[in-house]
C-alpha cells in the first residue's frame, strides 16, 4: 500500500515544484528585462556638488552667507528630489526632472559666487578706504608734529592707532571683517584721543585773545623801535621765525629753532619750552656752546608771577626750580633745544655783530589765528 | 490549499531577501559623532574646506541610507562603506585642526617672541642714540611710539591662551611690524647723525 501512496503524491509535489520554478524564473526574467542597475545620475549633480564645495571653498557663505543658505537649501532640494527618484523601483526612475533642477542649482551657484565676489570687494573697498581715512588723519598729525617740530605731538595712542591699521590690514587679507571694523574703529578711536590732546595743547594757538595780545606786544615794541630807532628783535614761535626789526621797520627774517617742548610756554626749569613775553638782551657771550649767544632775562617778573602762581595751586612741585639761561644762541636750527632760539650759526654772527645788550626781544607764540596748526586740527576734526 | 502554499513559499522568500538588510544607524551615529568632536575642535574655523567634506560626506551617506529603505530589495553595504571613510576622514580632520592649531599657536608665539626681541633691539639702539640737541626730541618720541606699541604685548598672550590663535597671530604681527618701523626709523636717525 505504501508505494502505491508514494506514487499517488508524487504528481501534486511535482506540480508545486514546478510552480515555485516558474514563479523564480519569472523574477530573475522580470530582473534580467529591466536591468539590475540604475540608470546614471545626472551628470548636473556631481557638477553641483563640486561647485558647492568650491563655493565653500573661496569663501562664500562667509561673505554672501544670506544668499548661500538659499543656494544650500535649493541644493538639499535637489539632492531630496535625487534621492526621491533613486528611490523609486527601476523602470519608474526618470532623472531628467532632477538634471534639470541641478541645472538650474548650478545657475544659482554662479550667481551666488558673483554676489559673494562683488560683496567681498565691496567690503575690502570699504575697509580699505576706512583704513586709509584714519590712517591720513594718523599721517597728518605725526606731519604736524614733524612741520612745527614738537615730537610730543606724538603721542602713545598714535602708535597704538599704526598698530591697530596693520592689523585691520591683516584681518582684512584674511577676511575677517569684524575683526577688521574692531581694529580700525579702535585706531579711530586712538587718532582721536591725539586729536583732542593735541587741540588742548595748543588751544592757545586758535584763542583770538591770545592772538591779540601777543600781536599787541610785537606792535607795541615796534611802536617803541621805531620811536627810540633801536633794535627790536621779535621771535614768532609757531612760524619758527626770528625778525630783527630797526626803527619800526622789518630789517631781516631769519629761520629759528625751538625748545622741544615748544609750543608750551615756558613755566620751569626742565620743561624744555621756550618762554613768551617780553624780554631783553642781557649778555652777550662771543663763546658760547653753541657758538655764540645772545642771553635774556628770562624769568622776567610775568614769568615769575606765573611761577609762583602755579606753585601756590599745585600745578608743579615746591622743589621744582623756575629756571633761567635762555639765550639766543647758534648751533643751527635743525635741532630742538631746550627752551632756547637757536640760529644757523652765520645768522647767529650777523645778529650777534649787529644787536647789543639791553635790545628788546619779544617772544610770542603765533600772530594770526589762521596758522597752519589750527586749521590742520580743524581739518583732522571734519574729517571726523 | 496547494496554491496557498505557493504564494506563502515566494512571500517567504521574498521577505528573506528583503529583510536581511537593516540600516546602519549605528555607523550613521559613529560618523555623525566624530564630526561633531572635529567640530567641537573647530574644524570649521581652522581646516573649513575639510569640514564640508566630511559634512558632504555624511549627507551623501544619509542620502544612500535613505535610497535604500525605499527599495524592494534593501543594500546598505554602500553607505556603510561611504560612513566608514566619513568616519575615518573626520577621526583624521579631528587630528589636523590639532596640527593647524598647533602650527597657528607656534606661529603666533614665535611672532610675539619675534617682537620681544625686536622691542629689545629697538630700546638698545634709542640708548646708544646719540642723543645731541638734535636728536633728543625725535629720540623721545621714538621712545613714547616704542611705549605705545609695547603696552600692545600683553595683549597677545591672553589672546593665545583663550586659544584666539588667529587674532594673535595678527596682533603679533602688526607689533612687529610697528616695532621694525620704530627700528628702522632710529637706524635713519643714527644714520644721518654720522
Amino acid at each position: 500500500m505504501k508505494p502505491i501512496s508514494i506514487v499517488a503524491n508524487i504528481g501534486p509535489a511535482l506540480r508545486f515544484l514546478r510552480a515555485g520554478l516558474i514563479l523564480i524564473a519569472g523574477i530573475v526574467c522580470l530582473f534580467g528585462a529591466t536591468g539590475c542597475s540604475e540608470p546614471p545620475i545626472p551628470a548636473e549633480v556631481d557638477l553641483a556638488v563640486s561647485q558647492d564645495q568650491n563655493l565653500w571653498k573661496v569663501g562664500v557663505p562667509k561673505y554672501a552667507p544670506r544668499e548661500y543658505e538659499e543656494y544650500a537649501a535649493t541644493l538639499r532640494a535637489g539632492q531630496e528630489m535625487l534621492t526621491a527618484e533613486r528611490s523609486k523601483f527601476i523602470w519608474f526612475q526618470d532623472y531628467e526632472p532632477v538634471a534639470k533642477f541641478f541645472g538650474q542649482v548650478i545657475v544659482q551657484g554662479e550667481q551666488v559666487r558673483t554676489a559673494a565676489m562683488t560683496a567681498k570687494a565691496r567690503e575690502t573697498t570699504d575697509l580699505t578706504v576706512q583704513i586709509i581715512k584714519v590712517s591720513d588723519r594718523l599721517r597728518i598729525l605725526r606731519d604736524l608734529a614733524d612741520d612745527v617740530r614738537d615730537r610730543k605731538l606724538s603721542t602713545r595712542s598714535l602708535a597704538r592707532a599704526e598698530t591697530l591699521l596693520n592689523e585691520a590690514k591683516g584681518h582684512v587679507k584674511n577676511g575677517e571683517w569684524d575683526k577688521a571694523r574692531r581694529s580700525i574703529s579702535e585706531a579711530s578711536l586712538n587718532v582721536d584721543s591725539a586729536v583732542k590732546a593735541t587741540r588742548q595743547r595748543v588751544a592757545r594757538f586758535a584763542d583770538g585773545q591770545q592772538i591779540a595780545r601777543w600781536r599787541g606786544q610785537v606792535t607795541n615794541a615796534i611802536q617803541r623801535s621805531r620811536s627810540n630807532g633801536g633794535y627790536l628783535i621779535v621771535v614768532n614761535k609757531l612760524d619758527r621765525e626770528l625778525t630783527l626789526y630797526r626803527s619800526g621797520q622789518q630789517v631781516k627774517t631769519y629761520k629759528a629753532g625751538m625748545g622741544i617742548n615748544y609750543l608750551a610756554d615756558k613755566l620751569y626749569s626742565g620743561d624744555r619750552a621756550t618762554p613768551e613775553g617780553e624780554y631783553r638782551v642781557i649778555r652777550k657771550l662771543p663763546a658760547s656752546k653753541f657758538y655764540k649767544a645772545l642771553l635774556i632775562n628770562y624769568p622776567n617778573e610775568e614769568d615769575q608771577r606765573r611761577f609762583a602762581e602755579a606753585k601756590r595751586r599745585g600745578e608743579i612741585s615746591k622743589r621744582t626750580q623756575i629756571g633761567g639761561l635762555i639765550e639766543i644762541h647758534g648751533g643751527g636750527t635743525e635741532g630742538l633745544t631746550n627752551g632756547c632760539v637757536a640760529l644757523d650759526d652765520r645768522h647767529m654772527l650777523e645778529l650777534y655783530n649787529t644787536v647789543d645788550v639791553g635790545t628788546p626781544v619779544v617772544i610770542v607764540g603765533a600772530l594770526s589765528a589762521n596758522n597752519t596748526l589750527c586749521s590742520t586740527l580743524d581739518s583732522l576734526c571734519d574729517v571726523n | 490549499m496547494k496554491k496557498l502554499l505557493v504564494v506563502l513559499a515566494s512571500l517567504a522568500l521574498v521577505a528573506t531577501l528583503t529583510a536581511c538588510a537593516k540600516a546602519p544607524t549605528e555607523e550613521v551615529n559613529a560618523t555623525k559623532a566624530a564630526i561633531d568632536a572635529a567640530v567641537a575642535d573647530g574644524a570649521q574655523q581652522y581646516t573649513p574646506e575639510d569640514y564640508k567634506v566630511v559634512a558632504d560626506g555624511l549627507a551623501a551617506a544619509n542620502a544612500e541610507i535613505k535610497v535604500q529603505e525605499e527599495k524592494f530589495f534593501k543594500n546598505f553595504d554602500k553607505a556603510k562603506q561611504m560612513l566608514a571613510k566619513t568616519k575615518a576622514d573626520a577621526e583624521a580632520l579631528k587630528g589636523k585642526v590639532a596640527q593647524r592649531k598647533e602650527e597657528l599657536k607656534q606661529a603666533a608665539i614665535a611672532t610675539l617672541a619675534q617682537a620681544n626681541t625686536a622691542l629689545a633691539e629697538a630700546k638698545d639702539l634709542l640708548a646708544k642714540a646719540p642723543k645731541g640737541k638734535g636728536s633728543k626730541a625725535d629720540i623721545e618720541a621714538m621712545q613714547t611710539d616704542l611705549a605705545g606699541v609695547e603696552a600692545m604685548i600683553p595683549e597677545v598672550q591672553p589672546m593665545i591662551d583663550k586659544g584666539d590663535f588667529i587674532g594673535a597671530n595678527e596682533k603679533a604681527n602688526a607689533i612687529l611690524a610697528r616695532i621694525t618701523a620704530v627700528s628702522d626709523e632710529v637706524k635713519a636717525a643714527i644714520e644721518k647723525k654720522k
